[in-house]
């Protein structure tokens, strides 16, 4: 018994420790696109550097008109 | 002085009495300083059974005594004896003899009155001032006769009502009797049985010198002289004359084995041979072959009654057969079955009577398929059992039972023999309460009230007592009153690891939810512009990091917004891609209010390499199928991205995991109860 408790034991500490550092590093989401898509040419910015953007990137959306 | 009926010399202590049973004649005789009056005649005293007798020296919890009377008394189940005592410092008292139990008492200055034995009934509380005592048994007494010497005057016959009561600790005990002179009250304690000691030399000489005497009984084993043939007690098949010396017999046509030592009688009926297990204390037998019913309180046998073979049970063990408990030998001297009749149904349990040398009386009791040894308690609790809703918790010493069942029953067969004129018919209260894998129990008729402690045995224990297979014995149906619900000592601790883990991952939980490095970027869009596509002002990401994206339509109403979303670097690249979507309808239906959906979503995402970042977003918002239907400036959305946050769903994960532990400990558990419970 006691060489069951201690396995369930290291087992309970193991589990949890895997939890943390999944949780943490973020294990299951999203990462970086591989291939990263320029968005420059098409881009054109405002005077302060954030507004309106004529850029064809996104064609479209939601959930009745389709990407 | 002499005796005035037939000129015997007596002797008399004056100081313990004025009355004196002459042993020559029996007259009962009235003491005085200078002469003896006869006051009666006194019918030869049935001879003891127990190991005390008149003249017999002893101690009873260490303080010497020497017996130099005794009162039989006779009551509807048999009888019992009071033994008036000189002890050692020349003070007086009595020791009861009942059914192998013994009780050392003396009497006390205390008065009750008469309408007591009236209104009291068994397990009320003895309104006695010093003491906690509830009534054991009432009834009345009727003097069978006297021998020696006594305190007061004894006449054949008479009639006198009394109360048993015992304390509920110590095992003190208290005894009234209504008297023509008045209430006799005696305070005492009963007896272990290693607290009585009587000197074996005088109890060998006199106990077997009367019954070789009378012959009516014989013990085969202690006799000399054998010349009997020996039949045995199972089959009744002829084993001839014992060798010398020998003290059992292995029957060589049924197996069985036939102890020599004990005491053995014919029946009076069909002449077969009876095996007495405790003949001391056996005040009825039932004959294996025939079924008469005898009594045995008297020194010769006596058919009680003569009883049917109909509805005979079927019981795993044979009547006499010997098994090892506890490291004690034990022998089943008789049963009793008894029956509960509930809405029509009848329900049944047996209770086999066990004897012990050593420890007296145990009953294991059978219902269906379980069994629970169980031994009468010298100490009464305080538990009113005729009071108390199921379930109710009552205590008795230290330990928490709850009420199980209460109900009546009577009894519908007897076997064997037992140390009470047991009946069919008879009926009893019963009361129930538990703590498995223990049980407390009262019996009670009119006149009695019986405690008993109890233990639950499992199959396997009862199959090693009696060295038989576990499948030999009944099957167990349901799940039993007091059995245990049996789980490893390595589940019970790994539940207790699991419930920590799970109060650890809530926490973590808690915690994940609420850390983060706080906010890197905030902002609010109207419909108007999340209509095209927005790039928002840049802000500052550390990496590798864990990130979360969120957007909240906090005025979001009966309609949805949908958002491509794309996290540009320094470089003007799309490094994540993000498509998401909130809608909330809420409405009042049936008098009902309801709401569905949500108006916040969140999103993680890893950002491998520092740098400066901006988030490119373009929407759509409408109600139901119409999209961008949405009255200009009605609301507007929030964007934010929060830094070094920390994921919520492993911990969720961890405590998913540790409740399934749990709940596999605990619902066949409770579902185990909830069969103990179940009215069926």
């Amino acid at each position: 018994m006691k060489k069951k408790l201690i396995g369930l034991i290291a087992g309970v500490i193991g589990t949890t420790g895997v939890a943390v550092k999944a949780s943490s590093e973020g294990w299951g989401v999203d990462r970086p696109l591989k291939e990263p898509v320029s968005i420059r040419e098409e881009s054109m910015k405002g005077p302060m550097g954030s507004g309106r953007l004529a850029t064809r990137y996104f064609i479209g959306g939601g959930p009745r008109r389709g990407k | 002085m002499q005796c005035p009926s037939c000129g015997s010399g007596i002797e008399a202590d004056e100081r313990y009495g004025h009355f004196r049973v002459c042993p020559y004649c029996q007259s009962a005789l009235l003491l005085d300083k200078e002469a003896a009056k006869i006051s009666g005649k006194m019918a030869v005293l049935a001879k003891p059974k127990g190991p005390l007798h008149l003249g017999a020296t002893g101690n009873a919890k260490g303080r010497g005594f020497q017996v130099i009377g005794r009162v039989r008394y006779g009551y509807q189940q048999g009888f019992w004896d009071e033994w008036y005592l000189v002890f050692e410092d020349g003070d007086s008292g009595w020791i009861g003899e009942d059914e192998d139990e013994f009780t050392v008492e003396v009497p006390v200055d205390w008065q009750p009155s008469p309408e007591l034995h009236e209104s009291l009934k068994p397990g009320d509380a003895l309104p006695y001032p010093d003491g906690d005592f509830s009534l054991k048994e009432k009834g009345v007494a009727i003097c069978e006769g006297g021998e020696g010497q006594l305190p007061f005057a004894v006449e054949t016959g008479e009639k006198t009502p009394f109360l048993d009561a015992v304390g509920r600790d110590e095992n003190q005990f208290l005894s009234v009797e209504f008297g023509e002179e008045g209430p006799r009250a005696f305070l005492g304690q009963q007896l272990e049985r290693d607290e009585l000691h009587v000197d074996t030399a005088s109890w060998t000489e006199n106990r077997f010198r009367t019954e070789a005497a009378e012959g009516t009984r014989h013990r085969v084993f202690q006799e000399a002289d054998r010349s009997e043939a020996i039949s045995c007690d199972c089959c009744g098949g002829n084993l001839g004359i014992p060798d010398p010396g020998a003290t059992e017999l292995t029957c060589e046509y049924c197996g069985s084995e036939v102890d020599l030592g004990l005491e053995r009688i014919t029946c009076k009926t069909c002449t077969h041979p009876i095996t007495l297990h405790q003949a001391e204390t056996a005040e009825t037998t039932i004959c294996p072959n025939c079924r008469t019913q005898m009594d045995l309180s008297g020194d010769r046998t006596a058919v009680l009654a003569q009883l049917t073979d109909k509805d005979r049970p079927n019981i795993p063990f044979k009547l006499g057969q010997r098994f090892k408990f506890e490291n004690n030998e034990w022998r089943i001297a008789g049963l009793i079955r008894y029956t509960q009749t509930d809405e029509g149904v009848d329900y049944h349990w047996i209770d086999f009577l066990m004897v012990c040398p050593e420890r007296g009386y145990a009953w294991l009791g059978l219902e269906n398929g379980h069994f629970v040894w169980a031994a009468e308690m010298k100490n009464h609790p305080r538990i009113n059992p005729r009071m108390g809703k199921r379930k109710a918790a009552v205590e008795h010493a230290g330990m928490k039972f709850k009420m199980f069942e209460r109900g009546s029953a009577r009894v519908t067969w007897v076997d064997g023999e037992l140390p009470w004129i047991a009946q069919l018919e008879d009926s009893i209260g019963f009361y129930d309460a538990i703590n498995p894998p223990f049980s407390l129990s009262a019996e009670w008729t009119e006149d009695e009230i019986e405690w008993f402690q109890g233990r639950y045995l499992d199959h396997a224990t009862v199959a090693k007592a009696f060295d038989v297979a576990e499948k030999s014995l009944p099957k167990a149906y349901g799940v039993g009153a007091s059995q245990p619900y049996i789980n490893g000592d390595f589940s019970k601790a790994a539940v207790k690891i699991m419930s920590l883990l799970l109060v650890v991952s809530l926490v973590l939980i808690i915690w994940s939810s609420i850390a983060g490095g706080g906010s890197a970027t905030e902002f609010s869009l109207s419909h108007d512009q999340f209509s095209k596509p927005w790039l928002s002002q840049p802000f500052e990401l550390g990496g590798p990091e864990l990130c979360t994206l969120k957007i909240e339509g906090a005025g979001l109403k009966d309609a949805w917004s949908y958002f491509d979303i794309a996290l540009v670097n320094d470089a003007d690249e799309v490094t994540h891609e993000f498509s998401t979507q909130i809608s909330y309808y809420s409405g009042v239906e049936g008098g009902e209010s309801w709401s569905e959906g949500s108006r916040s979503d969140s999103t993680p995402f890893v950002v491998e390499k520092a740098g400066t970042y901006r988030l490119l977003v373009q929407g759509q918002a409408g109600h139901g199928e119409n999209a961008d239907i949405i009255r200009p400036g009605s609301y507007s959305t929030t964007f934010s991205v929060k830094k070094r946050v920390v994921l919520t769903r492993y911990f969720i994960i961890l405590a998913v995991l540790a409740l399934i532990w749990i709940a596999c400990y605990w619902i066949p558990k409770l579902s185990f109860e909830a069969k103990r419970w179940s009215d069926e």
